[in-house]
């Protein structure tokens, strides 16, 4: 087996004996759990990483077959936690990632305490009486556009060009430039993350769940959260009113809140 | 008399493709810059505008209508359809700018 610490960039911060995995969603990196991280640093040891392709992650332990699903991701997880003898891990995850904690979990319950998903979707696709937010064509053209030169059309796009085409306004936008991926493992990622349907597995979900929903995310409906809530066993639903997909960024105090309520119970 | 390379008076009938390009491209890349204002995003939403219709036959076949009106239809949809696309992209990481790593 390949270092894990080394493949995924593992960082850990933090004085505390139990352990917060922080996993971070499609185009991010582990940068993006800064606004959240200092809420937990004195009671929880913080392990932070980065997907292969993203951040300092090492490009070289990229695998296009691997990493063809999220099962292949997921495989990671597991690697990172055994290598760090990690047990009872609390997963936090964004975006895609939450499916990725899900599927780990489900493969080794035992390493898992808690899971948190902020903006989860197990399908982004429209099928049949189920709201994923959008339709195939709609995914069908943004992996098309990712054919192109899309992060420097993302990043020169004015923020008014961008809004009037979601349809409406948006609220606060960060504008730092932290993250980092790499264009082309992106594509492929993007490809597993938006074409995936993972709701068969939110059944098999061996542990406490919190799903923190925003009230207005563009990426994952209300719709999604309440799904979720529905079919993964011991879920709890929050929502927090926002807008965006990033709560964990747009709105950090909200979501240490709602995750701190989680786990005291 | 109406000049023959007067967008609205002619059809596909009359024209090659490289001739509704020349007399097209101008008023469909304006139309693409209206939208997005960026040249390098344009010029690229043009080029597949064109191969897009030129691949598809029906965009011209029809005799009665413009190729110019029919592809200020196609740039405007396209090109609507690449700004929520990188919306869904740009959402993904709460509107930060997204670099890209180091090559190999």
């Amino acid at each position: 087996m390949q270092n894990a610490v080394k493949r995924n960039n593992v960082n850990i911060i933090g004085k505390g004996e139990k352990t917060m995995l922080f996993a971070h969603g499609f185009g991010c990196d582990q940068n993006a759990w800064k606004y959240l991280t200092p809420a937990f640093e004195q009671e929880y040891k913080i392990v932070l990483f980065d997907y292969v392709g993203a951040g300092n992650s090492d490009l070289n332990a990229y695998s296009p077959a691997k990493y063809n699903s999220l099962e292949g991701y997921a495989e990671d997880i597991p690697e990172i936690c055994e290598e760090l003898k990690l047990t009872d891990v609390i997963f936090i995850g964004h975006s895609v990632s939450c499916m990725i904690g899900a599927l780990a979990a489900i493969k080794k319950p035992d390493l898992f305490k808690k899971m948190v998903f902020i903006g989860p979707s197990p399908c982004y696709i429209n099928s049949g009486d189920y709201v994923g937010g959008f339709d195939k064509e709609a995914i069908n053209d943004l992996l098309e556009v990712m054919e192109e030169d899309y992060i420097t059309w993302s990043a020169s796009l004015a923020p008014a060009i961008m809004h009037r085409a979601n349809g409406k306004n948006l609220g606060k936008e960060l504008t730092d430039s932290f993250c980092s991926i790499d264009p082309e493992i992106a594509k492929q990622f993007a490809k597993v993350t938006f074409l995936g349907d993972n709701r068969n597995d939110l059944r098999r979900i061996p542990v406490q769940s919190l799903t923190i929903q925003c009230s207005r995310d563009m990426l994952a409906p209300l719709s999604v959260g309440e799904y979720i809530h529905k079919h993964a066993p011991q879920n709890t639903l929050t929502v927090i009113e926002g807008h965006g997909h990033c709560l964990h960024m747009s709105n950090p105090d909200q979501t240490v809140a709602a995750i701190n309520n989680f786990l005291k119970h | 008399m109406q000049n023959e390379d007067t967008p609205a008076a002619f059809t596909a009938t009359k024209l090659s493709p490289e001739k509704i390009y020349d007399v097209c491209a101008p008023a469909v890349y304006g139309k693409i810059m209206k939208i997005v204002n960026q040249p390098q995003i344009a010029e690229v939403l043009l080029e597949k505008v064109f191969v897009n219709a030129f691949r598809n036959e029906e965009t011209f076949t029809q005799s009665k209508r413009s190729p110019l009106i029919t592809l200020l239809e196609k740039s405007g949809d396209k090109t609507e359809k690449t700004i929520k696309a990188l919306n869904i992209f740009r959402e993904c990481c709460a509107g930060s700018t997204v670099s890209g790593t180091k090559k190999k």
